[in-house]
């Protein structure tokens, strides 16, 4: 699987990176207070490359000063919304930034598109099962986009297994150009979304997005990283 | 979009190992692990706890965790059976081999046991559990019995050979020995041999065709501070494990033990 360059930083399965989430739900001394810990996190973590931003109150301005607070980091941005009006108004409050988009709401895919492909930024396309993921790549392409990452969405480890598996086949045994993209892995925090991340990682998976992970977690995920 | 067909046939299932009373049984892989998409056996790996006779070189991190029972060996492996082991490990220091046979009454789980040649031929009179004989520092081929015998080997073809020359002399119960999985630099290579019998196996070299088992014990070297973070790293030691197609789990922690047997069923669909 190819890899993409996100908001100046590489990843693909060989160079795999993570990121922890921050809510907009959060303000003040929260916020700067979540950051730094993510920072901390990253100087001992070299795979620990990015912040999401999450737009969990739905607002855009509370995403956008979220979104300005996290690119001062020096981390890779990762922007996530149901919106993608929401998307665009964050997007302007970083300019110089190609953070990627990441799109929740399936049948916003190509209006996110259209956002990636006038900015210059990568966008995540998600999917509940394989099937409508392609579905998904293919109405992001028809609408310009390309710098692609896959988002399915896991209900569990299982399922990780199952789609990074199926993804990766169509890709090197049937050379399906909508699986060629890389792989992004969307989890929650403690252990049972270390072992998630643990299943992407041997998996394919090329990106980790997790909510939250403590030092000791992220000790391990890092390890990890660098075994495979 | 119509999606092109990703799924591979299932293959004749793998030898199966009946263990213990002949209420376990390991192996009988017909897929990749886990893959439900290509007809995977929804049966999880075994997971085994170990004890040992001789406390002076296991961590103390880990003997604090067994409430006292750890200075007998025989209440250890009750322990384990308590908490949900599928079966027991001992690392047998002392060559008496009636501790064994007190752990397999007691606990009328599988057993596997580690020891010298001498001791392991004695093993050969306990007839009425299926043990696997680990020999400590190389192949154990004394008399062995009705019970299984680890094989390790550094490549697939060392393993291979070495089956061959087992089954030469009729001894079919094998237990393939993928060594020590850690999450560190061996893990790799640990899990590229893995994959490798595996996949050998499912395509038919009948010499690789035997269950596989692994020992994630050595996590605990790692030197960390608390049971908690040495148990996670031993339970993501055994994920990787399992997902390479391991079908056996030697642990140390309880707790990760604990969480590598729902790893398990959550994979195989249980």
């Amino acid at each position: 699987m190819a890899g993409i360059v996100i908001d100046g930083q590489y990843v693909s399965p060989e160079e795999r990176a993570f990121a922890l989430s921050v809510s907009d739900i959060m303000y003040g001394d929260m916020l700067s207070d979540r950051l730094s810990r993510i920072v901390e996190l990253a100087e001992g973590h070299g795979h620990l490359r990015f912040v999401c931003v999450r737009n969990d109150s739905m607002d855009p301005s509370l995403f956008s000063a979220a979104t300005n607070a996290a690119s001062c980091t020096g981390l890779g941005l990762i922007l996530e919304s149901a919106d993608p009006v929401n998307l665009r108004e964050a997007l302007a409050s970083v300019p110089g930034c190609t953070p990627l988009l990441c799109i929740t709401d399936g049948d916003r895919v190509g209006e996110t598109a259209v956002l990636s492909t006038v900015t210059s930024c990568p966008m995540s396309v998600p999917g509940m099962d394989t099937e409508s993921l392609m579905d998904n790549v293919e109405a992001a392409e028809s609408c310009g986009a390309s710098e692609l990452v896959l988002c399915p969405g896991y209900a569990n480890m299982k399922g990780c297994l199952e789609i990074n598996t199926d993804l990766m086949r169509l890709e090197t045994e049937h050379s399906l150009p909508q699986a060629s993209h890389p792989v992004m892995t969307r989890t929650w925090s403690g252990e049972y979304a270390l072992s998630i991340a643990s299943v992407s990682v041997m998996r394919h998976g090329a990106l980790i997005v997790l909510d939250d992970l403590d030092g000791d977690g992220c000790d391990l995920l890092e390890a990890l990283m660098d075994c495979f | 979009m119509r999606l092109p067909k990703t799924s591979r046939r299932p293959c004749a299932p793998l030898k199966e190992l009946y263990l213990g009373r002949g209420d376990y049984v390991a192996g009988g892989a017909q897929s990749l692990p886990f893959l439900d998409l290509d007809g995977a056996r929804r049966r999880r790996p075994l997971v085994f706890g170990q004890v040992t006779d001789d406390l002076n070189t296991y961590p103390e991190l880990a003997a604090d965790m067994f409430s006292g029972r750890q200075t007998d060996p025989v209440e250890w492996a009750v322990m384990w059976k308590e908490i949900g082991a599928d079966g027991v490990c001992i690392d047998l220091r002392s060559d008496d081999a009636d501790i064994v046979r007190r752990i397999c009454d007691r606990t009328r789980l599988p057993v596997a046991v580690i020891a010298d040649a001498d001791a392991l031929a004695r093993m050969s009179d306990i007839g009425d559990s299926t043990m696997v004989l680990i020999g400590r520092d190389s192949v154990y081929d004394g008399p062995s019995g009705c019970h299984a015998v680890a094989v390790g080997g550094e490549t697939a073809d060392d393993i291979s050979g070495r089956c061959s020359a087992l089954e030469s002399e009729g001894i079919d119960n094998i237990v393939i020995d993928l060594g020590g999985f850690a999450v560190d630099g061996t893990l790799e290579d640990r899990i590229a041999l893995a994959e490798e019998v595996r996949r050998r196996a499912l395509s038919e070299d009948a010499t690789l065709r035997h269950p596989t088992m692994c020992s994630t014990v050595c996590c605990w070297d790692g030197g960390f501070p608390d049971a908690r973070v040495a148990s996670m790293w031993e339970a993501e030691a055994a994920l990787t494990a399992m997902l390479a197609g391991t079908d056996i789990l030697i642990m140390r922690g309880p707790g990760a033990a604990d969480m590598a047997r729902v790893y398990g069923e959550e994979l195989a669909d249980l």
